[in-house]
């Protein structure tokens, strides 16, 4: 892992170390509850709220501790759930080939045509929106590229030596999977995952943003969303610590996972290195 | 050089992440509250009755901010691939052949190099017509501007089916019209496609 080393990766590790660590620990790093006035209204940021409060009274440091726990399990849960449909599709489709691969490879075509954000405010809207719901929307909504590129990872690899000369001594689609695909696939699949968590981060910010979102969760999304409906909002100094933190809470955890896809890059495919 | 393309990456992985709606909130709090500059919300000054000239001017000018916010989220990814696209022409054959013959080096880069460069630029620009016209949605709630994105949203949210596909229909000619477009421009850059 020496390309781990690299200080736009080492950003990366230590910032989704930091969302992580908020995530797990919120109630116990957090001043306050999230959820409850423990202040004056618009608190300019002091000892007592060291982000301020907002029109409820609310601790915004808490709300951001916390809301690191919501963008997180969104970001984890989507991206696990299209790794898991994109995987098997993406490895059926390469090793099986023929009609299984036609068949999945134009379902994927129709799907990426699809326009995400549309359909997710759509989906939504109609829906409800759930943590779970947009999860799984979320999920649903990134098998596709994921199985495309594991696909052709596994075209690639099935023709390889060590594939051949286990299918050359009987070697089943279960086993072949488990013992040879999976560990080849390892790097490239940890890419994809933290790609799809950083987008899934963004949409679900997107989404709550727009008020598509459990009206009682703390998310970011939602609390920039609350705070740009408030009248005037732009006239007071609120906005300062309302939505400037909550903005760079969001942008940070994108960034973080970015910012590892990229660290995460060299080891997938040393060469990257060397031409830059 | 070195370092300044570290700084240029750098600062091109940070704008590329920051959400289009707070980028957006960002640019309404320094340029129209703050400065002034622009317009709050809506798309024009309403209840005024202005001269033709006068009322284009006036949606110029509500339009400039939401406009500029959506381009600079974009603008990023083209500076990456133009980049690219320049490092990889500038090393090329023709480039040494040009040279020879004698042509200065400000025409070798824009005339020749550049307008090589260009073309996945042109592609990519064509592909981010569709992503755009979904990030309106944000944009425009953002900003309170009455278009497309923003009709959207409503239609969704008031169960508004006809509207909905009528948006959608003028959403889809839009993406295929740009396509369109950028294909005649790959034309025009490249005429070996042209045939």
């Amino acid at each position: 892992m020496s390309a781990l080393r690299s200080p736009l990766a080492l950003a990366g590790v230590g910032l989704v170390t930091l969302l992580v660590v908020a995530a797990v620990l919120a109630p116990v790093i957090a001043p306050y509850a999230p959820d409850v006035p423990s202040g004056p209204s618009y608190a300019s940021p002091s000892l007592d709220h060291p982000v301020g409060t907002n029109n409820l009274g609310q601790d915004m440091l808490s709300r951001l501790i916390w809301g690191a726990r919501a963008s997180l399990t969104v970001a984890v849960g989507a991206a696990t759930l299209a790794l898991a449909i994109g995987g098997v599709v993406g490895m059926a489709a390469g090793l099986v080939g023929g009609v299984v691969d036609t068949v999945a490879m134009r379902v994927v075509d129709i799907l990426l045509a699809v326009p995400r954000l549309p359909l997710l405010v759509l989906v939504a809207a109609l829906a409800g929106a759930g943590v779970l719901t947009v999860t799984v929307l979320i999920g649903l909504m990134f098998w596709p590229p994921m199985a495309r590129i594991i696909r052709s990872r596994t075209l690639s690899l099935r023709g390889r030596g060590f594939v051949e000369s286990a299918r050359g001594f009987g070697a089943g689609l279960p086993y072949l999977i488990r013992r040879h695909l999976l560990s080849a696939l390892g790097p490239l699949v940890a890419v994809e995952f933290v790609a799809v968590a950083s987008n899934a981060v963004l949409l679900e910010a997107s989404l709550a943003f727009l008020g598509l979102a459990d009206p009682t969760a703390v998310s970011w999304g939602l609390d920039i969303n609350r705070a740009l409906a408030e009248p005037g909002i732009y006239f007071t100094s609120a906005w300062l610590w309302w939505v400037l933190p909550t903005g760079f809470a969001i942008t940070l955890a994108i960034m973080g996972f970015t910012l590892l896809g990229v660290g995460l890059e060299p080891v997938l495919n040393p060469r990257w290195e060397r031409g830059s | 050089m070195l370092l300044g393309a570290y700084l240029v990456t750098v600062f091109a992985l940070v704008t590329l992440n920051f959400s289009v709606f707070f980028l957006g909130s960002i640019a309404l709090f320094v340029f129209a509250v703050r400065l002034g500059w622009f317009p709050l919300s809506g798309s024009s000054t309403p209840f005024t009755s202005l001269t033709p000239l006068a009322r284009a001017g006036d949606v110029l000018h509500h339009l400039a901010l939401p406009a500029t916010v959506l381009a600079a989220h974009f603008a990023t990814s083209h500076f990456l691939l133009m980049r690219a696209g320049m490092v990889s022409e500038l090393g090329s054959d023709y480039l040494q052949a040009g040279r020879a013959k004698g042509l200065r080096d400000r025409v070798l880069k824009y005339r020749y190099a550049g307008r090589n460069a260009l073309l996945p630029v042109v592609s990519l620009m064509a592909i981010h017509v569709g992503t755009m016209v979904t990030l309106t949605i944000l944009v425009e709630t953002v900003f309170r501007y009455e278009g497309l994105g923003r009709l959207v949203f409503d239609a969704i949210r008031y169960r508004d089916y006809p509207t909905l596909q009528g948006c959608f229909l003028l959403l889809t000619l839009m993406v295929v019209t740009a396509n369109f477009l950028a294909d005649l421009a790959y034309r025009r850059l490249d005429p070996r496609v042209a045939t």
